[in-house]
């Protein structure tokens, strides 16, 4: 399913979740043409962030992506409290939880090389895009070798129309 | 051999920036950051319209 951001972001705002988002709807916002279909977030691994977290994402069902089926998915502060990373299937298309990132670490350590974006009626963080290639860089993945140079181009156009 | 490596593949990263499409993104980069997420949006609808019929069309010609 296509997961729109109008949909994912307001009620974690709303409901005082802290998270950055990154990967490639973070690219979207800072220009890519490219075509992704999950969101990733960062999130704070604050006990009360955590518990925010699971009572905002309860609603939306959500179940572990690629798990064997019936495999039973809490989404419960303690779940989300003994994990780190989930990548999720909810009814609002796929969501990635990240309690720590390769190559930029954690909620805390992305916060200064995150920007804040208006949109949807609401105001997010998202992660910046210097960043943001240095994460898909620490990734090491060859798909991501293309979406590496779409960024890198993006940072000199941005950087361009700021000069 | 590790330098040699290393100018490979910053060779193969310019030949990858070389072949992006500039003007795709410069006008994306007039958009605001809502217009992006909805025309992202509608494309991923496109994608999966196609990946539907894509499926039915599988489907179909299975059953023959």
């Amino acid at each position: 399913m296509a997961v729109d951001l109008a949909q994912v972001i307001p009620p974690l705002v709303r409901a005082k979740v802290d998270f950055i988002l990154i990967g490639g709807m973070a690219a979207i916002l800072h220009g890519s043409a490219r075509v992704t279909f999950d969101v990733d977030v960062v999130y704070s691994r604050t006990q009360g962030n955590i518990e925010r977290l699971a009572e905002v994402l309860s609603p939306f069902k959500p179940s572990l992506r690629g798990a064997p089926a019936g495999l039973p998915f809490t989404c419960d502060a303690k779940t989300i409290r003994n994990g780190l990373n989930f990548t999720l299937t909810t009814t609002l298309g796929d969501i990635d939880l990240l309690g720590e990132v390769a190559g930029g670490g954690t909620y805390s350590d992305l916060l200064q090389h995150s920007v804040d974006i208006e949109a949807f009626d609401v105001c997010f963080k998202c992660i910046d895009l210097p960043t943001l290639i240095r994460i898909k860089e620490a990734a090491g993945r060859p798909k991501d070798r293309e979406a590496i140079a779409e960024l890198r181009v993006l940072l000199e156009e941005t950087e361009q129309r700021q000069s | 051999m590790l330098r040699v490596m290393n100018s490979a593949a910053a060779n193969a990263d310019r030949d990858y920036m070389r072949d992006v499409d500039r003007t795709l993104l410069r006008e994306n980069l007039k958009l605001s950051f809502e217009q992006r997420a909805r025309k992202h949006l509608r494309v991923l609808q496109m994608v999966e319209e196609l990946r539907r019929a894509g499926k039915k069309l599988r489907q179909k010609s299975d059953g023959r």
